[in-house]
């Protein structure tokens, strides 16, 4: 499997929240900042236990990428992420990451975006024009 | 100048074998005729080789440009050669833009017919960052100019002195577009800036926030930006590029209008529509900066992801 097809099939079963198969993809050492800003987490049962919390109460996830590129071992993404809370609130947010990967698993693993973006959603505040632009991209 | 005092002893020195081969000639006969003319090819092969070190120590573009022969070749030997005028241009451009000094120490020059062997170190100033890095380079010379040079070094050494992390001039060419609008950037060179954006230029500084459209817009937004910076030291940690697009990790470093130091990772996509950007848009976590600004101290892992690329 080439990387980005590691990439989709970890988009896949986290669409069903299959979190060991998530983590198959995953190198034991790993190194996730799921907001660069935030302190990563580094290993593979802190990344499960942050998936299994993170994941526990969503539904109709529907996470997906937009633009790739990839150098070498290097894999960058444009995407959405797109998911129902468990407040029944649907969260959009356009993001980018970049995967580095080690031996065909996922070694480094960095998501960017702007966590405002989130908060508006959280709040029912409507997205401005520009940004239903972006998410308006993975929505057909 | 100390290296170029070298260059002459060393050529004086080479004279002075030449002078003591022609002295093992048979007693009180003349040069051949072909001795001769193999000592006016190596002193020309010699005039040319110099004049070629001076043009890149005065970081002369033009000068480096004009001793190449219009079909010159320039190949660093890990890497595809560069070759013409106009290529050669472009490429070396590149490198004098984001230098201020440059020193090759001659260390060996030898001569053989019509080519010239360099040892040198080559000690540099590039985008802020002090280097010195090993070389060997072996020049042709035909009819007055450099027709071949075949450069011999480490080039991860010579990246990573020069507080480069990728290799952009191996790689595609949307990563020069970007990287010709960030030189220039960090230079407050506007012009050269705008020049990589398309008229239309579609510019999220931060996915989330109103983009400047057109580029009138983006001009203004950068001029007061820029105005607001000091001390700019963007710089880029990975990209990768696929067709038109281009998707860039890097870091924004930058002493702030209040004195400030602002660190902030970021990443970016880029549409290229004939040789500049059309669609530009930033991502990154802007409480990041704001922490900054409150005072609040990086985080040991912050400070790693910043600390890429920055020597």
């Amino acid at each position: 499997m080439n990387n980005f097809g590691v990439v989709k099939s970890v988009i896949e079963h986290w669409r069903q929240l299959n979190v060991d198969a998530v983590l198959e993809h995953v190198a034991d050492d790993v190194e996730y900042h799921y907001l660069v800003g935030l302190e990563p987490l580094r290993g593979k049962s802190e990344v499960r236990d942050f998936l299994e919390k993170f994941g526990a109460d969503q539904t109709d996830i529907k996470w997906k990428i937009l633009n790739y590129a990839e150098n070498g071992d290097t894999l960058l993404v444009e995407g959405l992420d797109d998911y129902v809370d468990g407040k029944g609130r649907r969260i959009r947010t356009p993001y980018m990451g970049i995967f580095e990967f080690e031996n065909g698993k996922i070694r480094r693993w960095r998501d960017y975006l702007d966590p405002a973006l989130i908060k508006r959603d959280k709040l029912g505040e409507p997205q401005e024009i520009w940004v239903e632009a972006l998410i308006s991209r993975g929505s057909n | 100048m100390i290296q170029r005092s070298s260059v002459w002893l060393r050529i004086l020195f080479s004279f002075a074998l030449l002078a003591a081969a022609s002295c093992q000639q048979p007693s009180g006969s003349a040069l051949s005729a072909e001795q001769q003319e193999s000592d006016v090819t190596e002193s020309e092969a010699l005039d040319v080789a110099n004049e070629m070190v001076a043009a890149w120590e005065a970081l002369d573009l033009d000068r480096i440009i004009s001793t190449f022969a219009e079909d010159g070749v320039l190949h660093s030997m890990m890497i595809e050669p560069i070759v013409g005028r106009e290529e050669l241009r472009e490429h070396i451009g590149k490198v004098i833009n984001g230098a201020t000094r440059l020193d090759l120490k001659l260390k060996t020059v030898a001569v053989s017919g019509n080519t010239v062997m360099l040892e040198r170190v080559d000690d540099f100033d590039v985008n802020g960052l002090s280097g010195a890095v090993p070389v060997v380079g072996v020049l042709v010379i035909e009819d007055g100019h450099v027709t071949e040079w075949r450069e011999y070094y480490d080039r991860n050494q010579l990246l990573s002195e020069m507080g480069v992390k990728t290799d952009y001039y191996g790689g595609g060419k949307n990563i020069d577009i970007y990287m010709a609008a960030v030189s220039a950037w960090r230079e407050k060179d506007l012009d050269t800036v705008m020049a990589q954006l398309t008229d239309d230029i579609e510019f999220h500084s931060l996915v989330g926030r109103d983009p400047h459209k057109g580029s009138e817009e983006v001009r203004a937004f950068l001029e007061s930006l820029s105005n607001s910076m000091t001390d700019n030291k963007l710089r880029v940690i990975n990209y990768a590029e696929s067709g038109d697009n281009l998707l860039v990790e890097g870091v924004e470093d930058f002493i702030d209008a209040e004195g400030r130091r602002i660190q902030i990772p970021y990443v970016g996509t880029y549409k290229i529509r004939d040789g500049k950007i059309a669609r530009w848009r930033d991502y990154f976590d802007p409480a990041i900066a704001e922490r900054i600004r409150n005072g609040e101290p990086m985080s040991d892992s912050l400070k790693e992801l910043v600390s890429a690329g920055d020597e």
